[in-house]
């Protein structure tokens, strides 16, 4: 079982529950309910590992049509449906990461130019963009390692299975990830959160 | 648990002891109590956290949201033929029971079961008259 996800509300399975009987049912309004909850996780999700604002849209949808098909099989009180999703989007992330590698049996591609900047930059915060700018910019192990650790909520066991590593290897992993985010971003981090506090202030909401 | 060790572990897993792998929390925690520095090296490791929460989220646009949308899968009985279907079939109901209902004023012809009871109305009847006495006719 996944650890309880950070910074979130108590879970209520049973409305969780309802939501997808909803769903199960043929319930529009409800598969869109699910969308707006958890769209902005799962979007996140995509651009930070897949570093493609377009294929991480792809992944969103994706995730959606699975999360809705699978409905009328939802077990109430296994997870939480946010982390569920997150779940599904974290594998189907990574199954396109390991079919490139695959496919071009070489390192995935690097990030293209103003791929991020271009889509992004309409749509998020500047703060937001910068720390997922950093992100990017990390070498595909370490990003995928503090994607699960940190974003994700695996435990540290997890993690490294899923990455078919060592414990020991995915703390490494993680220590010189957030090493380099740290050096990069903690110099303007004032700067950073001073924009974040007025882009709160003023910054409708797209969705 | 020592400071090395400590301020290790908050640089890979961040300054929320939560979060930390469950082999160490409770170390950790003794450690805190004990130790007037570990709140502090928490306190940097936070920092990074609440610079990576920032990009927890990504917004979506409308367009991508009516995309998502667009794949939600149809119900079984679509409501689009369903809703005719209901309507004839509820029309041939209501029609049915109309015609049950205006049958009752119709005078229904005699059944073989009243014909004969018509019939042995009579029955039993004395046939000869003579015998009568018509004097107070």
């Amino acid at each position: 079982m996944p650890r309880p996800p950070h910074g979130t509300h108590p879970v209520d399975y049973e409305a969780d529950a309802a939501l997808m009987r909803r769903i199960a049912s043929g319930d529009k309004t409800a598969g869109r309910e699910l969308m707006e909850r958890s769209l902005g996780q799962v979007l996140a999700i995509g651009r930070r590992i897949l570093r493609d604002p377009v294929e991480a849209e792809d992944v969103a949808q994706d995730t959606f049509i699975r999360a809705w098909k699978a409905a009328p099989d939802w077990q109430p009180g296994q997870a939480k449906l946010e982390s569920w999703m997150c779940r599904i989007a974290t594998n189907l992330c990574l199954d396109r990461l390991r079919k490139k590698r695959e496919a071009l049996m070489e390192s995935p591609p690097e990030l293209r130019d103003g791929a991020v900047t271009a889509v992004d930059a309409l749509i998020a915060s500047e703060t937001g963009l910068c720390v997922m700018a950093a992100i990017a910019a990390l070498p595909e192990r370490q990003r995928l390692a503090l994607e699960l650790c940190h974003f994700q909520d695996y435990s540290n066991i997890e993690a490294a299975d899923k990455l078919e590593i060592s414990v020991d290897a995915l703390e490494s992993l993680l220590a010189r990830g957030r090493r380099k985010l740290k050096a990069k971003l903690m110099p303007q981090r004032e700067e950073l959160m001073s924009s974040l506090s007025e882009a709160a202030g003023s910054t409708p909401e797209v969705m | 648990m020592d400071r090395k060790r400590f301020e290790d572990l908050a640089e890979i897993w961040g300054g929320e002891l939560s979060r930390w792998p469950d082999a160490f929390r409770a170390d950790a925690d003794t450690f805190l109590r004990a130790e007037p520095a570990a709140a502090d090296i928490l306190s940097d490791a936070s920092e990074l956290d609440d610079l990576l929460e920032t990009a927890r989220h990504a917004d979506g646009s409308e367009l991508l949201a009516h995309r998502i949308m667009r794949s939600f899968p149809k119900p079984a009985f679509d409501a689009d033929w369903r809703r005719p279907a209901m309507a004839a079939a509820a029309a041939l109901v209501i029609g049915m029971a109309g015609g049950f209902a205006g049958g009752a004023f119709v005078p229904a012809p005699f059944s073989d079961e009243t014909s004969i009871e018509y019939a042995d109305a009579f029955d039993g009847l004395e046939e000869d008259w003579s015998a009568l006495d018509w004097s107070d006719a």
